[in-house]
């Protein structure tokens, strides 16, 4: 990977749980924000350090919220125990009302006034988005390509940012532990 | 509240490096092995005039005394792959066994055996190849009548490998357990016979070439095997591994071409 603008990653990731559950706890409908602001360096160098903001559903309970937070935040193991054990710095947790929506490959994500992102597909050859595989965050490993219109972050001084125009990242995702 | 200070304790405190423990006694106890000769030769007292350590000297043995012979032979492979490629490969065995929270004890230690142990079979299973180059090109002989040739060949060939563009593709895996894991994180025991398969080939396509020379200097010469597990080591963990790869591809060139050229001369 090369490094990236300015030598820092921001990045901001949300995720809508059409079906899932931790332990009895049902998590379907639950929507996840987060924002990852890095220190200098390619992202997923092992020296690299995260900081870290979790935008929870204001509409999901306490029990899914706590969920939510031991999930994206590697205690219940899976994909994200790695990365927090690697990467993460700080951890912060914000609960927040979130609205997201998709149709087919445009996606749209507004939480409250900390971030707005509106994102479509990107058609590369044969008129079919175009893919980037391995890719761990979905099903697949295989994520499509698209392009953000707006991709605004703000959230204290160290998550502002507006990098709308670029490249954005869509796909169906499917997190498991064991 | 100070989050920055107490995310890493949060997510840590509970966890012993057992895994690391673990697999860091297993490779010791291989190197006792290796080192104590404590393992198994056909006729490795009686044929008292040929030196394990020297070129060919354990696969032909292997090969003259049939599916003993290589049955045995791989044993010994296996023990010296684990005794060299298990400490480097410590940080993604600790990473992928973090993956496994909300799995009961035995499941862990069952996923965790499968992946570890389908890596160890897959370095078992390159032993093969020594003893089918041996079978076609009995070494021993070419090592007593073009030692020169077959030595700097070995380093060119090796220098070839290490400055290609394979070899550094493979590495980068080797060198980025959390990327190897996060771009190829499967769930349960076969997702790990799957993802250690995947890592496997990885690995393979980094090392193979310092382990084609291990076998022309002697695949028990317990020396080189020390100075290789050091060298594959410090290409897959130190922040300059890349660029020792690349060092020690110029230096065999150098090397391996001088050793041929006064061969011929």
């Amino acid at each position: 990977m090369e490094p990236p603008d300015d030598d820092v990653c921001n990045v901001s990731l949300a995720w809508h749980i059409e079906e899932g559950s931790y332990g009895d706890v049902d998590l379907s409908g639950v929507d996840v924000g987060m924002l990852i602001s890095t220190a200098e360096g390619v992202m997923f160098d092992a020296e690299t350090e995260w900081d870290v903001v979790l935008l929870v559903d204001e509409t999901a309970d306490d029990d899914q919220r706590e969920a939510i937070e031991d999930i994206y935040f590697g205690r219940a193991g899976g994909i994200w125990a790695p990365v927090a054990d690697t990467h993460v710095r700080s951890a912060d947790v914000a609960t927040v009302p979130i609205s997201f929506s998709r149709d087919g490959s445009d996606f749209s994500v507004e939480i409250e006034d900390v971030l707005e992102m509106d994102a479509s597909g990107a058609v590369g050859f044969n008129e079919e988005i175009g893919t980037i595989s391995p890719h761990p965050l979905t099903k697949s490993h295989e994520v499509q390509t698209g392009k953000s219109t707006t991709a605004t972050v703000s959230y204290g001084d160290q998550f502002t940012w507006d990098v709308s125009g670029n490249n954005a990242y869509l796909g169906d995702f499917e997190l498991a532990n064991a | 509240m100070g989050p920055r200070d107490s995310f890493r304790d949060r997510i840590t405190r509970r966890r012993a490096p057992i895994v690391a423990l673990v697999t860091y006694v297993v490779a010791l106890l291989a190197w006792t092995a290796v080192v104590g000769r404590w393992l198994p030769m056909p006729g490795g007292a009686a044929d008292a005039e040929i030196q394990m350590s020297e070129p060919g000297a354990p696969e032909a043995m292997a090969l003259s005394n049939g599916l003993t012979g290589i049955g045995l032979y791989l044993v010994m492979w296996g023990v010296m792959m684990i005794a060299m490629m298990y400490p480097s490969s410590i940080p993604l065995f600790r990473l992928y066994s973090t993956t496994l929270e909300g799995t009961t004890t035995a499941g862990k230690a069952a996923r965790i055996g499968a992946f570890v142990g389908t890596y160890s079979l897959i370095w078992t299973a390159t032993g093969v190849v020594p003893l089918l180059v041996n079978a076609l090109v009995p070494i021993v002989s070419l090592a007593n009548s073009h030692g020169g040739l077959l030595m700097g060949g070995a380093l060119v060939l090796l220098s070839g490998y290490q400055l290609s563009p394979y070899k550094h593709r493979c590495l980068r895996y080797c060198r980025s357990p959390l990327g190897f894991l996060m771009s190829h994180h499967r769930t349960g025991v076969r997702g790990a016979v799957r993802m250690s398969c995947e890592f496997g080939a990885f690995c393979v396509g980094c090392c193979w070439a310092l382990f084609a020379f291990m076998v022309i200097v002697g695949s028990m010469n317990v020396v080189w095997m020390a100075l290789i597990a050091v060298v594959l080591s410090l290409e897959r963990t130190v922040a300059w591994g890349e660029q020792l790869a690349r060092a020690i591809g110029v230096f065999a060139g150098v090397t391996g071409s001088t050793i041929v050229v006064l061969t011929l001369v």
